[in-house]
């Protein structure tokens, strides 16, 4: 059952964070945070982490069974149920939007004609065909690309830094304000506490008890690299400037000035994000199968994966109509209910610390 | 599942997968598409003219010179075609050139626009607004102004020195002898957006191989003020130019020459080095920007009697040299605050180091630039070497025949 070593999980997660906050988030922390988006983005990973410590804490005291087993023991089955299944939602929710994103941003620049249930399809595919094999080969996908993966990340900030103005770096000390770097923490948080779904798994990793350790430094590495692409945005074009570009990311990588043939270099390192973003889908995938075969006391998930994935690729395609409502949908609650999907495991942690500490009591009282 | 069901879905999936290759819904050969190298944009009488330079990949040859227009035989050899049309607005010239080019147009390759005099008193937001849109044009493309009418001139002109007109406005850039002026430039603040230098290309006789009667070639000629878009009447010349380049920080290696404070012969120096810090400053409510330019010369000439080997007139030399750049400094500078532009982007300065006071003036920034703002240059300039030999020739070798 111990298959996944802590350094697959380490990768695994780095990825998972990073790959969606630097492709589709940045835009929208320019536009809400201007200077204060570094900052923002730094509260929001050190709470992401502290949500899913309670996750880890919570899955160390049972780190052989699967949670949504256990689930029912802790605050009994009429309520496990409907949180689980809450929790399976919200990730089917967040798989969606990802997609979305996804088709939406290829379409717009690089396909332009072709239909957007293609990409659904196609991408998919991928996902299911990865997840069907378990999770040995959501995390070794995970572990083969993210050397390459980081490196072309970490290759973009070095390429443009000829174009940055150092001086609007002095900004980001006088304009520091929390008020207004709490919509990007608000923000991150909700996708780094996505670590605390790491509960479910807990059956499968070797060394449970290291795998704070892991989570901190993805934690860590994605934060960092988030801020090495947030920075530059702000050195090379300000913050009125980025707070006005649907793309900033892109932008950044067509400002290459180092040789006509890095300019054009962008499909490249494009093709690397898809592979990151596929690993967070897969992963995505795999925690939604798993609930639903445990809540149906199947011992496989293979046979849900075909289904969710089809589910969200194509939910996908209908959950909003065009990039307007995109942002109505972002810039609504839908940020919280993710928060809230997260803060379940804390809950969970809660009434289980009580419950253990008055059967310690009973216990006592009988001695 | 058995293994003969694994291997039917593992043969299924794979041919859907490659049978809905998500490329080619939306390829398009390479032959079908036509590269649009420059922009030229200009306002007529009757709406927007927009031309499009591409080159001619039919007409490549290895080994041909092309880029001339010099004579009408060799026109229809030519490897550039410039499609001009009219429209009421920019985008429907463009629609208009679609029709009557045989392939897709593409932007991924322009990296010069050139707008027109008059399309710019206009306002050049029209211009700025498709680039910015546009998901294949890029921020860094370069903007160049030409007075009058833009067409003919630039179709029309001789390049001897490249294949495409993009190439040797390409090679001025990239070798710092014209002002960058990018797209991202004129937009990094709603204070001083829109306000910026153009850089003027001229045309002028000045390849004497060729015929008289032969079309012009290109030159760079001083550049235009833009306040808040639109051109105004105040222009540059390319010795002030050159100042203004270098408060940019653009201007890396430069020639020129002064008069001796010994003896008022002409001495000459090369830049090696040049490097502009500009700091903002606050004293009290008013808002000073200090502009430090740190040079290092080398002296490729010298028809003065002056001792370069002794240190009190070396740092004569230097003094003079730091009088003449202040003063070049100041006047472009002055000549800027005129016409109310903001062409340095002081304004970002300011907006990053003191926000709160910052805050309170940006609304009339550039009303403050004009008339209240305190400017302070000091320049640094160090002479390094006197190239290869010590004395002037004048004073070591020729004699003084009375």
């Amino acid at each position: 059952m111990q298959t996944v070593t802590q350094a697959q999980l380490f990768k695994l997660f780095a990825l998972h964070l990073f790959s969606t906050m630097i492709a589709f988030m940045l835009g929208i922390m320019m536009q809400q945070s201007g200077y204060n988006g570094p900052l923002g983005i730094l509260s929001g990973a050190l709470i992401g982490l502290g949500m899913a410590f309670f996750a880890y804490r919570l899955g160390m005291r049972r780190p052989d069974r699967f949670f949504v087993e256990y689930g029912k023991e802790i605050v009994g089955r009429w309520l496990h149920t409907p949180l689980v299944l809450f929790i399976a939602v919200a990730n089917l929710l967040i798989g969606m939007i990802n997609f979305w994103e996804l088709q939406d941003f290829l379409i717009q620049f690089y396909l332009v004609s072709t239909p957007p249930w293609a990409i659904a399809g196609l991408c998919g595919i991928c996902i299911a065909y990865t997840v069907r094999f378990g999770v040995n080969s959501v995390f070794r996908a995970a572990e083969g690309i993210f050397l390459f993966s980081l490196l072309s990340f970490l290759l973009i900030p070095i390429l443009v830094s000829e174009s940055f103005n150092w001086y609007i770096g002095v900004g980001l000390a006088t304009h520091f304000s929390p008020r207004e770097a709490w919509p990007s923490a608000y923000y991150t948080s909700s996708v780094f506490g996505e670590m605390s779904f790491v509960l479910f798994i807990y059956p499968y990793l070797m060394q449970p008890h290291r795998t704070f350790r892991s989570m901190s430094g993805s934690m860590i590495v994605a934060a960092a690299l988030v801020l090495l692409h947030i920075v530059p945005l702000l050195l090379i074009f300000g913050p009125e400037l980025a707070s006005n570009l649907n793309y900033p990311e892109l932008e950044l990588l067509r400002f290459m000035r180092s040789g006509s043939f890095l300019e054009t270099l962008d499909p490249a390192l494009i093709a690397l994000w898809l592979i990151s973003i596929f690993v967070k889908l897969g992963f995505i995938v795999f925690i939604i199968s798993l609930i639903l075969a445990h809540l149906l006391k199947l011992k496989d998930t293979k046979p849900f994966v075909s289904p969710v994935t089809a589910f969200i690729a194509v939910g996908s395609l209908v959950i909003v109509k065009s990039n307007i409502q995109f942002q109505n949908l972002m810039t609504g609650g839908l940020l919280t209910l993710f928060f809230a999907s997260e803060l379940i495991p804390i809950l969970y942690y809660v009434v289980d610390s009580l419950q253990a500490a008055w059967r310690k009591k009973r216990k006592g009282r009988f001695n | 599942m058995t293994t003969a069901l694994t291997r039917l879905f593992k043969t299924t999936a794979g041919l859907l997968a490659i049978a809905l290759l998500t490329g080619c819904w939306s390829s398009i050969e390479l032959n079908n598409r036509a590269f649009v190298s420059v922009m030229l944009i200009d306002q007529t009488d009757k709406g927007v003219e927009l031309t499009l330079g591409f080159p001619l990949t039919n007409r490549l040859i290895p080994g041909q010179t092309g880029g001339s227009g010099v004579s009408a035989t060799a026109s229809s050899a030519q490897p550039n075609a410039y499609i001009s049309r009219v429209g009421p607005s920019l985008e429907d010239a463009l629609q208009k050139i679609q029709g009557d080019v045989p392939r897709q147009i593409a932007f991924g390759q322009t990296h010069s626009i050139i707008i027109g005099s008059r399309f710019a008193e206009r306002g050049v937001e029209p211009i700025l607004e498709f680039v910015l849109r546009n998901p294949y044009l890029k921020m860094n493309t370069n903007l160049f102004l030409v007075e009058g009418p833009v067409r003919n001139k630039v179709a029309q002109m001789s390049i001897p020195f490249e294949r495409f007109l993009a190439s040797v406005l390409n090679g001025y850039v990239s070798n710092r002898q014209i002002m960058s002026t990018t797209v991202k430039d004129l937009m990094y603040s709603k204070a001083n957006g829109g306000d910026g230098l153009l850089p003027i290309l001229g045309f002028i006789h000045n390849n004497a191989a060729l015929a008289p009667g032969s079309p012009p070639s290109l030159t760079t000629a001083g550049a235009a003020i833009l306040r808040n878009g639109k051109l105004v009447e105040t222009r540059l010349k390319p010795s002030e130019l050159s100042s203004a380049r270098a408060i940019l920080n653009q201007l890396k290696q430069y020639i020129y020459s002064i008069d001796s404070p010994t003896d008022g012969g002409k001495i000459g120096f090369y830049t090696t080095s040049l490097d502009m810090t500009i700091r903002p400053a606050l004293t009290g409510e008013d808002f000073k920007i200090v502009i430090r330019c740190k040079l290092q010369a080398v002296i490729i000439a010298s028809d003065s009697e002056i001792d370069l080997e002794s240190k009190g007139e070396i740092r004569q030399l230097e003094q003079a040299i730091n009088k003449i750049a202040n003063e070049g400094f100041a006047s472009v500078v002055a000549k800027t605050r005129q016409a109310g532009a903001d062409v340095f982007g002081f304004a970002l300065y300011f907006s990053v180091r003191y926000p709160r006071e910052w805050n309170r003036i940006k609304e009339q920034w550039r009303d403050y630039y004009k008339n209240r703002l305190e400017v302070k240059i000091e320049t640094d300039a160090m002479l390094k070497r006197s190239g290869s030999s010590v004395h002037s020739i004048r004073e070591k070798f020729l004699n003084d025949e009375a």
